[in-house]
């Protein structure tokens, strides 16, 4: 049995389904990552395991405990909101009593562990500033410390970093894996950005109109997408059908193809291929060059089907131009075979 | 803050010309001329007009009169339109602007009409009046009273509480609600512990306002009960345009201390609730 298991959980507004038939499993100590496109129903499963949003059918379970029809305040849950959710009259340091406050602590055991978080957080300089005199990212870190001074079962974290500019919020990303690990507690992550939920997820669920397209491992979800939504959702896949596989690659099949950018190798016409099983190559016509630090992108030409390649950007490469001819070649294993 | 250049600061100027220009003239020397005047007595530099009227118990009486009917509707509104702004939050949009209109409009329906739709319908051969008294409600109702006045300025004060009340809301978002929830608070501790202290300069602004317009409010007290009513705005009223007990002197003193009155409370509140936020 698992930390946090989810069965059969749906939810309609009105005639219009959120999320119809979830079920989900998060073990103790690890990171889940919901992530979909906007209005995938993310964030409402969230609120409904948070009690904030009453499902219509299914189950709940949190360390064994049916919460389903728990109140919020009830289920042992913490919660990281987008816009930071702080309260703005209070102090850093009475943001972080407050909930400590409300299960009758005794006010010496509310200092000392408000003073730990605070440490541990960083935020010591910070401890007597109100919300409105922080930046985003210390309010976001304010918002986490508050949720886990109260040492939740369960934290759940709702695009806690969408608000953030691009390098605090690789920072914070990185600090939140961190403390996850020396912590070890249990979460569920929303998020719409994919990087952000390989990085961070132990688990990853990939959402789709109120659905999981795909559930796994983030090497799973990334190296082998089960549908033409999750692959187009996550990774920069080359997306080939049946027809343009045959008109690049010269191949019958009756499924489509997903190709990851860096496993199509790509080198200069050598006048007689050396074919072997397995291996497809085709010939193009480099259409653009792009530097993106470590990686060089060719966009290429296949018989006029366009095609992404990632080449390592050694430092004394001389990288092919722009109009150039080339030669592709890819390993059957690296292609992954999408049911839709 | 937008940067701009010489050129453009100068344009900016030049655009806000009419708009100092207004405030200098219907503010800035309406106030000075009122002041200037107010320590003239028979042409003469005096101080007599405020002693005259701090040593007069009628004066008195009327500062006191409308400093209680004042501070009483700015409570009632206070109070009365807290609870519904806080509901129209909660209500779908179109439902929002149709109330706030509506309040707008309201809140706008002063002076002589709103005297006369509170005679046909409450004064003592009002509809609503004989209705209460055909079912046993009420024995009489004297709308042309100090009480009257409280009921129909708490008319427009409620409506003018909404529209106050209700923009300052937008800073209890639901994630602060939802946040307090998961820790445990119930919806009174949120209101007494985040919300009241969140919202207590804009409702302390909000009272100022309400109890200002109410202390200014001199047509629909006019109307409603003529020179009967104790109130500084209709003494002021009579001092200036009166045949008999013409003083415009005075009327600027007592217009003077009007000013003061509505001033102490408004420089108490900036003390008072100025953001106590650290940046340590």
């Amino acid at each position: 049995m698992s930390y946090v298991e989810i069965r059969n959980l749906s939810k309609r507004f009105g005639d219009t389904p959120v999320f119809e038939s979830i079920d989900l499993d998060v073990e103790k100590g690890s990171i889940c990552v919901l992530v979909g496109p906007s209005g995938c129903g993310k964030t409402t499963l969230l609120r409904a395991v948070a009690g904030l949003a009453a499902p219509d059918q299914g189950t709940i379970t949190i360390d064994g405990k049916d919460v389903t029809r728990l109140e919020a305040k009830q289920r042992g849950i913490g919660m990281v909101f987008q816009h930071y959710a702080l309260f703005p009259n209070m102090s850093v340091e009475q943001n972080l009593a407050f909930g400590l406050e409300q299960m009758k602590l005794p006010a010496t055991i509310i200092a000392k562990k408000v003073s730990r978080m605070v440490d541990l957080m960083g935020l010591g300089p910070r401890a007597k500033a109100r919300p409105a005199t922080l930046s985003g990212g210390q309010k976001q870190r304010v918002a986490l410390a508050r949720a886990l001074v109260l040492e939740p079962k369960l934290l759940l974290l709702d695009e806690p970093l969408s608000a953030l500019d691009a390098q605090i919020r690789k920072r914070l990303r990185d600090e939140l894996k961190k403390l996850q690990h020396e912590m070890g507690f249990t979460a569920i992550f929303v998020t719409h950005d994919q990087e952000e939920a390989l990085l961070l997820g132990d688990r990853i669920g990939v959402m789709q109109s109120g659905r999981f397209a795909q559930v796994g491992g983030p090497s799973e979800i990334y190296g082998h997408p089960a549908t033409m939504a999750v692959a187009k959702f996550i990774g920069d896949f080359n997306i080939l059908d049946p027809v343009t596989i045959e008109q690049v690659f010269n191949r019958k099949c009756c499924l489509n193809w997903a190709v990851h950018p860096q496993a199509i190798e790509i080198f200069r016409p050598i006048p007689k291929p050396k074919l072997s099983e397995g291996i497809y190559q085709a010939d193009v016509q480099i259409t653009g060059v792009h530097v993106l630090g470590c990686v060089l992108r060719y966009m290429v030409q296949a018989k006029g089907v366009a095609l992404k390649i990632d080449a390592l950007n050694r430092p004394n490469m001389t990288p092919m131009k722009k109009g150039d001819a080339a030669r592709i070649s890819l390993s059957a294993a690296d292609i992954c075979e999408l049911q839709n | 803050m937008i940067e701009i250049g010489r050129r453009g600061r100068i344009i900016a100027w030049a655009c806000a010309i009419p708009f100092l220009a207004v405030i200098f003239l219907f503010e800035v020397m309406p106030l000075a001329a009122v002041l200037t005047n107010s320590v003239f007595k028979e042409g003469v530099p005096s101080v007599l007009n405020y002693a005259e009227i701090l040593g007069s118990r009628f004066y008195l009486g009327a500062f006191r009169v409308s400093f209680s009917i004042s501070l009483l509707t700015a409570l009632i509104a206070l109070v009365v339109a807290f609870p519904i702004a806080i509901i129209l939050r909660r209500m779908p949009g179109r439902v929002q602007d149709i109330i706030l209109v509506f309040s707008n409009i309201g809140t706008n329906f002063t002076g002589y009409p709103l005297a006369f739709a509170f005679v046909i319908l409450m004064g003592v051969s009002g509809s609503i009046t004989l209705l209460l008294i055909e079912a046993g409600l009420v024995k009489d109702f004297n709308i042309y009273s100090t009480a009257g006045l409280v009921f129909v300025y708490s008319y427009f004060q409620i409506l003018l509480g909404i529209l106050l009340i209700f923009p300052a809301l937008g800073a209890i978002t639901p994630d602060i609600e939802e946040a307090a929830k998961l820790m445990g608070a119930s919806r009174w501790l949120f209101w007494r512990r985040i919300g009241l202290p969140i919202l207590a300069p804009s409702l302390a602004g909000a009272l100022l306002l309400l109890f200002a317009n109410a202390m200014g409010t001199y047509a629909t007290a006019e109307a409603l009960v003529g020179s009967g009513a104790n109130l500084v705005t209709i003494r002021i009223g009579e001092l200036t345009a009166g045949d008999v007990f013409s003083d415009p002197n005075l009327a600027d003193t007592m217009a003077t201390l009007l000013v003061i009155i509505l001033i102490i409370p408004i420089v108490a509140a900036q003390f008072l609730l100025k953001p106590k936020d650290s940046n340590a």
